[in-house]
């Protein structure tokens, strides 16, 4: 073997070698790698009623919402039904500027986990303060910064006053 | 005249419905809720709010209000309001026999005298809530570390319900109610785990002289260390019972069945629905072993009240709870031969091994088989669905119940005796009959009335054709 087909041999093998660890074996070991800070899952309890019944009525679909309220964005999201447990959705990296971004983490079970055999709808809702009012729309990215959805603001605070 | 009676039943149940129909567009979207006081302006925001308060409760400073069911968000932001929630019961008014309990014969068994006295059961999962009042702990282990074996997830405190609900006044009852119930937490809060917790749970089990360990639960690969795990504790004498997983296809042609349930030496149990048919979910393949009900199955929750789940998590301790009962009859039993026993005497309705093992585990028939009574007949089986026009109801708006009856070759059934009950949420229990029509149906109507309250309505619904029977049970909320 010549020296050049060696470095070919050599560059084709590293570029496999980075292929698998960045874009294969994320998904094979259970979903993205989710690095910035993530936001507090609100309990439901601490949900207003208007979003906890966005996430409940429609749970076997996934979708995803955001809601203003007394200086407050809640942004939520829906995973749909799946097979078991071990699903989870996170959202992190907040950050409003005209409209409001967050990325979303879909954590899926690796293929050794044990999990829950029972039919499961995840969830999450979280709050991000906006004292100036609520910003336009709410886009919600992958870890890799792709435009999930883009979705207008429900003001509830204008529902209240409708009201 | 037995005709002219059930029409005549089923009229006297509709009726009430007709009257109060015309109530409820005086009262409609109204709905009654339970509000929190910060302070004085609370009072004024619910005046505003055209809300009229029924009761006071001085001691927590709340007050349950009946107001317009638009004026409930606007309320919630108002000042002086701490918080408004629904005053919605979800806890059962009366125990209920859920369906899987009944499809597995297990109150049969229970009227013979035996209902899994001191067997002791592991339950490898989530943990149980250790002060559900439907529940006994008599002890567990915590395998992930978190420091108590108590629910953080929900799913393992209704695996618990469905094998050992105590048999009382409230709630369900589960297959075997008088098990010794072990919480053994392998999985964490988001219902997932590792092999080696679940070994941890494994050899906790054998240190413990366990007599059965339920796990409903799986993965997609297989461990040599988990299956020397299991190994072992069949060869201690602990019958395994695991869910065969929720991996199934709607053809059901795929070899899907989960580890640890895949392994020789534990029994992998499938899920039917209340219409005896496969689950959609439900794994297949050469390795499944029994059918249990799974799906829409109504049991304890990590809240301390009651709801519904799907999956072969749920089938999986029906099995665990027959395979209890029958230890109970006969405690010299081994594990291998329950393990025979309900293998023998499972109903196999479908004679597809595949899809659906060797039938449907039967503890009627498995507690014959031990006392040697008189062999116990295949039951012809009739399959009962309960339909609803809506999946909740408020208060004054019409349920419409339709029971559908086919045969075992899923064949609609006319002429079949049917007897329908319905619970309301305040324990009044409402009952109707009536044949099926050519279509195999037949048709129930009932108005919700502020009496019977807001909560959880259960039907129960029987049939009956020549000696085939068969029932179902639904459960829909009323807000």
């Amino acid at each position: 073997m010549t020296r050049t087909k060696k470095i070919i041999l050599i560059v084709v093998l590293a570029a496999v070698v980075l292929a698998v660890a960045t874009v294969i074996l994320p998904s094979v070991l259970g979903g993205e790698t989710f690095t910035v800070a993530e936001l507090e899952r609100l309990a439901d309890k601490d949900i207003p009623a208007a979003v906890y019944l966005w996430l409940e009525e429609n749970k076997h679909s996934e979708g995803f919402g955001a809601f203003y309220s007394q200086g407050w964005v809640y942004l939520a999201v829906r995973m749909g039904q799946r097979p078991t447990g071990g699903y989870s959705v996170h959202l992190g990296d907040a950050q409003a500027n005209g409209d409001i971004t967050v990325k979303v983490h879909y954590k899926t079970p690796k293929p050794w986990d044990m999990v829950t055999q029972v039919i499961t709808y995840p969830r999450t809702a979280v709050k991000v303060e906006c004292p100036e009012g609520p910003p336009r729309a709410a886009i919600f990215l992958s870890v890799k910064d792709a435009v999930l959805a883009k979705v207008d603001i429900i003001n509830l605070d204008d529902a209240e006053k409708a009201e | 005249m037995r005709k002219l009676l059930a029409a005549l039943l089923a009229v006297l149940l509709v009726l009430p419905l007709t009257v109060l129909g015309h109530a409820a567009a005086a009262e409609d979207e109204h709905v009654s809720v339970i509000i929190g006081l910060s302070d004085a302006g609370g009072r004024s925001a619910i005046a505003l709010a055209k809300g009229k308060i029924e009761r006071e409760f001085d001691f927590i400073n709340a007050v349950q209000v009946k107001l317009p069911k638009r004026a409930v968000e606007r309320l919630a932001r108002a000042q002086g309001i701490e918080y408004v929630e629904p005053d919605c019961e979800a806890r059962a008014a009366a125990q209920t026999i859920p369906w899987g309990v009944e499809r597995v014969r297990a109150p049969q068994v229970h009227s013979a005298g035996y209902k899994g006295n001191a067997v002791k059961v592991a339950i490898l999962d989530t943990g149980i809530r250790l002060n559900h009042p439907d529940l006994t702990v008599y002890g567990g282990y915590d395998a992930t570390g978190t420091g108590s074996y108590n629910d953080d997830n929900g799913h393992g405190t209704h695996v618990a319900g469905t094998v050992a609900a105590l048999d009382n006044t409230v709630g369900v009852l589960g297959v075997a109610p008088a098990v010794r119930l072990y919480s053994v937490k392998v999985l964490d809060r988001n219902g997932n785990g590792t092999y080696s917790d679940i070994i941890a749970g494994i050899q906790w089990a054998i240190n413990n002289n366990m007599d059965i360990i339920n796990m409903s639960l799986g993965g997609s690969t297989g461990s040599t260390a988990l299956q020397n795990a299991c190994n072992a504790a069949y060869n201690a004498g602990i019958l395994l019972v695991a869910a065969a997983g929720n991996s199934g296809t709607a053809s059901g042609s795929t070899e899907c069945i989960n580890y640890p349930a895949r392994y020789s030496s534990v029994i992998a149990v499938g899920s039917i629905t209340s219409s005896n048919t496969r689950s959609s979910f439900s794994s297949t393949g050469s390795t499944l072993e029994l059918m249990a009900p799974g799906s829409n199955i109504y049991s304890t929750t990590y809240n301390g009240g009651y709801g519904t789940m799907s999956g072969t998590s749920m089938a999986c301790p029906h099995v665990t709870g027959v395979a209890a009962l029958i230890k109970s009859v006969k405690p010299s039993l081994t594990n291998v031969q329950i393990r025979n026993i309900l293998n023998a005497t499972a109903n196999d309705m479908w004679h597809d091994p595949w899809r659906y093992g060797n039938g449907l585990v039967d503890a009627w028939a498995a507690y014959q088989y031990v006392t040697g009574g008189s062999p116990d007949p295949q039951p012809q089986t009739l399959n009962v669905s309960i339909s609803t026009n809506y999946s909740y109801y408020y208060l004054y708006e019409t349920m419409r119940m339709t029971v559908t009856v086919r045969d075992h070759n899923n064949a609609l059934v006319s002429g079949a005796q049917v007897n329908l009950k319905l619970t309301t949420a305040s324990g009044r229990v409402l009952q109707g009959s009536g044949s099926t029509n050519s279509s195999g149906t037949i048709t129930f109507t009932y108005t919700t009335t502020a009496a019977d309250g807001r909560g959880i309505y259960t039907i129960e619904a029987t049939a009956t054709k020549g000696s085939a029977t068969g029932s179902a049970t639904k459960t829909v909320p009323v807000y």
